[in-house]
């Protein structure tokens, strides 16, 4: 049995990737302007504590969502059990929804990686490792935990998604080009 | 020893591991329905960064995807990107890189998935994203090609 172990962690590893994170990021990223001519958002935004974490909870699993001003920030811890199998917490689902309705954002950055939090996070049980129950919680603790970052700011959309009429198409005429490519005058 | 090893802890505490804040071209809109939206291709892109010095150096420029997001999207005749996917891996190969170099090097794997769309809905005020670069640089030229 312990002869099967090694290699099954190894197969799972080869076709998981350690410390794998995935997250699917809500709506539409439109191309075709980038949102430096709309105002900023700032009307305030009540959050639960399910999605705004302080103290204990935002330590374990991130701060969530924080929305200040048109600031928007979302952070998501993410644990793995010895660096393959992400448990506890999705990355950002939950802070996703959330958001308010109908919100656009400009200068959105999306990554991750490990913080000061995740270091600390990974090495703490071992100075208390002691203490019979930590060396189970060791075992979950084996890799480090990687954290998602998306930050943007918020701009009003102005009730936002109004369609655009297209002009019905000729039969003979080519496929029309992409709405935004037309080079700049001048060039 | 002992030293090194404070130091890399509060290196890595301070300025964070295996970073990647990649800056994301145009607006991102939850106010745009999938009912707006006309599927006209995917959008798929690998990328390995390589790091150094367990993840405490190297991080990615902000333009990472930028330009192949861009790229792509006109390649298509795109307006944008649904249902986009933000995938960051340790593979194998980076595993086995990292443990021969005893974390000297150590890279890690990214990945954006998505549906390139054509948009229905008007566009926010503002400037194309896609010819937003500054001439000379690498988003401007793909765009100048279109």
């Amino acid at each position: 049995m312990k002869n099967l172990a090694i290699p099954l962690v190894l197969a799972l590893a080869l076709g998981s990737g350690c410390m794998h994170t995935t997250s699917k990021l809500p709506g539409v990223l439109d191309l075709r302007s980038d949102g430096s001519g709309a105002a900023p958002a700032n009307d305030a935004v009540k959050t639960t504590p399910e999605v705004t974490r302080d103290g204990i909870g935002g330590w374990l699993t991130g701060e969530g969502l924080k929305i200040a001003g048109d600031k928007v920030v979302i952070e998501d811890r993410q644990w793995h059990i010895i660096g393959l199998f992400p448990a506890f917490n999705d990355m950002g689902a939950g802070e996703y929804a959330a958001l308010p309705k109908g919100t656009a954002m400009r200068g959105v950055k999306v990554g991750d990686g490990l913080v000061g939090t995740d270091v600390i996070l990974a090495l703490a049980p071992s100075l208390v490792s002691w203490i019979p129950i930590v060396n189970f919680v060791g075992l979950i603790n084996l890799a480090p935990r990687m954290t998602l970052n998306v930050s943007g700011t918020r701009i009003q959309s102005g009730g936002g998604g109004a369609a655009i009429e297209p002009a019905p198409p000729s039969p003979d005429e080519p496929p029309p080009p992409p709405t935004d490519v037309t080079p700049p005058a001048g060039t | 020893m002992l030293r090194i090893l404070t130091l890399a802890l509060i290196l890595a505490a301070s300025t964070g591991c295996f970073t990647m804040n990649a800056a994301m071209p145009g607006t991102l809109r939850t106010d745009v329905t999938a009912a707006q939206t006309e599927k006209v291709g995917t959008l798929t892109h690998e990328t390995t960064n390589w790091f150094y010095i367990c993840g405490l150096l190297g991080s990615p420029p902000e333009d990472v995807f930028a330009a192949e997001i861009k790229k792509q999207c006109q390649a298509k005749g795109a307006d944008g990107v649904a249902n986009l996917t933000y995938e960051a891996q340790t593979g194998c190969l980076d595993f086995a890189i990292g443990y021969c170099t005893f974390n000297i090097i150590t890279p890690r794997s990214y990945k954006l998935t998505g549906d390139l769309v054509r948009i229905k809905a008007s566009p926010l005020p503002g400037k194309p994203a896609k010819s937003a670069a500054a001439p000379g640089e690498k988003g401007a030229q793909v765009a100048q090609a279109f």
